[in-house]
C-alpha cells in the first residue's frame, strides 16, 4: 500500500488526533493485561506520527477482544475499539487477515453458521430433547456476501 | 406474549444445553419462541466485523427482516447476538445513508429493511414480564448460594447503541440473581472480558484472563459463576477445566447459564438441564441448595 487509504486519513483526522495519550485505555484493556507489549495507547500515537503501514500489517491490532471498555472510557471520545474494526477490515481488504479470522466467513457462506454443525452436537440435541438444526438455504447469504464486495476474501482464500 | 427467537451459532451448535435452560425457563413463564424462517447465524461481532463491517451489518439486517416480516421483537439468546443486532437495528435506523446503502443489496434477495422491530436481550424480556412476576415462579429459593455474575462485554457495551444497563458498573443482572433467593457476591475485576475474542489468535493467552477472573472470583468466596453468553461460557467452563489440568487442580468453579440457575429456583429437576454437559462439574452448588447431583461426563 503506497498511499494512506482516504478511510484511514479520514479516521485519523476526525478521531485518533483527539487523542492526548493519558492512558486510560491501556489501564481498563484486558488484552494488555494478557499480553503486555499490547498497547492502545501506542497505537493511537503511531498512526500520529503516521506509522500506519506497520500497524496495519503488524499482529497487533488482531490481539484486541472488542470489549469495548477503551471505547466507554476515553475522555476524548476517540473510539479506539472501533478504530481497530477499522484497521482490520483495511487489512482484510489487503489480505492481512488472520486464518481464524477468515474461517467465520467462509462457515458462513458454507452453512449460515460461523460454528461448524457436528454430528456430536446433533445427538446432544436429541439427548436434551431440543429440535434438529434448521439447515439453512445460503442463496441469500451468499449473495448479499457477493454484492458487498467480500467475493474477493472468500476467493482469495481459496486459491 | 411471543418473541421471535434468534438462536445464533454457539448456543445451538456448542452448547445446546443453554438453549434447552433458556426454552424451559421462558416455556414457564408463559412466553411463546416463534423459529425464524431461515435466519442465519449473526456473523459474530468479532470474526465477521472484523473482516467487514458494512457485509457484517447486510447479513445482520437480513436477519432483522426476516423477525419484521413475521411482526414480532427479536429475543436473542448470547450477548453476541444480542450486539450485532441491536448495532445493526439501532444503527440502521439512525444513519439513512448506510440503510439505503443496505436495502440496496437486501432488494437483491428481495427483501428490505424497515426498522418496525425491537431487539431485545434475556433480561429485558424478563423485565418485561416483570420481575416479581418471575420471582412468583421461584418455588424452591437458592438460599446461602453465593453467586459471583459475569455480565459480559456484549450486553452492555458500546453503551451507545446497546443502551442497556451501565457499560462500567451494571447492576440490572445482579437483581436477577438475588430474585432466585441466592446473593450476588461482589468481587474485583468485575467487568474483565472472558477473552474469547483472543481464543481465534492466541488461546494460551486468552487462557491468562480466564485464570484471572477465576482467581478474583475465588477470593471473593463465591460458590458459583452466573453468565449470559455462552462465549463467556466455554471460556469459564471448558477453559477452567484447561487450566485445572495445568495448574493440578487449582479452580474448581462450577459455572452456569442464568436461566440454568432460574430453572432450578423454579423447581425444575436438575436432570432435566443437562448440568452433565458441563466440563466443571456443578455437583457442589447442587449439594448446597440441597439437590442430587446427575452422573457426570467430566
Amino acid at each position: 500500500m503506497e498511499e494512506m487509504p482516504e478511510e484511514l486519513r479520514v479516521l485519523i483526522k476526525e478521531k485518533v488526533y483527539f487523542c492526548y495519550q493519558c492512558g486510560a485505555c491501556v489501564g481498563s484493556c484486558p488484552t494488555a493485561r494478557a499480553i503486555p507489549e499490547y498497547n492502545p495507547r501506542k497505537m493511537m500515537e503511531g498512526l500520529i506520527l503516521g506509522e500506519w503501514r506497520e500497524i496495519l500489517s503488524g499482529d497487533l491490532i488482531w490481539l484486541c477482544t472488542l470489549c469495548h471498555t477503551c471505547y466507554e472510557v476515553c475522555p476524548q471520545g476517540v473510539g479506539i475499539s472501533h478504530i481497530i474494526i477499522e484497521l482490520r477490515n483495511l487489512a482484510t481488504k489487503e489480505g492481512m487477515a488472520p486464518e481464524g479470522f477468515l474461517d467465520s466467513a467462509k462457515q458462513m457462506a458454507a452453512t449460515g453458521y460461523v460454528a461448524p454443525i457436528t454430528g456430536a452436537v446433533e445427538r446432544t440435541r436429541k439427548q436434551l430433547g431440543l429440535p434438529e438444526i434448521k439447515v439453512i438455504d445460503t442463496g441469500e447469504i451468499k449473495k448479499i456476501m457477493e454484492l458487498m464486495r467480500f467475493r474477493s476474501v472468500l476467493e482469495d482464500e481459496s486459491g | 406474549m411471543s418473541y421471535a427467537l434468534f438462536l445464533g451459532c454457539m448456543i445451538p451448535l456448542r452448547l445446546p444445553y443453554m438453549e434447552t435452560a433458556a426454552r424451559k425457563v421462558l416455556d414457564l413463564l408463559g412466553v411463546e419462541l416463534l423459529d425464524m424462517p431461515n435466519a442465519s447465524c449473526c456473523g459474530d461481532p468479532i470474526s465477521f466485523q472484523s473482516l467487514d463491517r458494512e457485509t457484517w451489518l447486510a447479513i445482520a439486517a437480513r436477519n432483522l427482516c426476516i423477525a419484521e416480516e413475521m411482526g414480532k421483537d427479536i429475543l436473542t439468546l448470547c450477548s453476541g447476538c444480542y450486539e450485532t443486532l441491536k448495532t445493526a437495528n439501532v444503527t440502521l435506523k439512525r444513519e439513512r445513508p448506510l440503510r439505503e446503502e443496505v436495502n440496496r443489496i437486501l432488494s437483491e434477495v428481495g427483501r428490505e429493511f424497515k426498522g418496525t422491530i425491537e431487539v431485545k436481550n434475556l433480561l429485558e424480556v424478563l423485565q418485561e414480564i416483570g420481575a416479581e412476576k418471575v420471582r412468583s415462579f421461584v418455588t424452591r429459593p437458592l438460599k446461602g448460594l453465593r453467586v459471583a455474575t459475569h455480565y459480559g462485554c456484549h450486553l452492555v457495551r458500546p453503551s451507545d447503541v446497546l443502551n442497556f444497563d451501565d457499560p462500567m458498573r451494571p447492576v440490572i443482572f445482579d437483581r436477577f440473581i438475588e430474585l432466585t433467593g441466592a446473593e450476588s457476591v461482589s468481587y474485583q475485576k468485575k467487568m474483565l472480558c472472558c477473552g474469547a475474542g483472543l481464543r481465534m489468535v492466541d488461546t494460551k493467552k486468552a487462557l491468562r484472563l480466564v485464570e484471572m477472573k477465576l482467581g478474583y472470583v475465588e477470593e471473593a468466596g463465591a460458590d458459583c459463576m452466573a453468565v449470559l453468553c455462552p462465549y463467556c461460557m466455554l471460556q469459564y467452563d471448558v477453559m477452567q477445566r484447561m487450566v485445572r489440568h495445568r495448574d493440578g487442580g487449582k479452580y474448581n468453579i462450577p459455572v452456569f447459564y442464568y436461566p440454568e440457575l432460574l430453572c432450578l429456583s423454579m423447581g425444575v429437576p436438575p436432570e432435566e438441564l443437562g448440568l452433565r454437559f458441563h466440563r466443571t462439574s456443578p455437583e457442589s452448588v447442587l449439594k448446597k441448595i440441597g439437590l442430587n447431583s446427575p452422573p457426570s461426563i467430566s
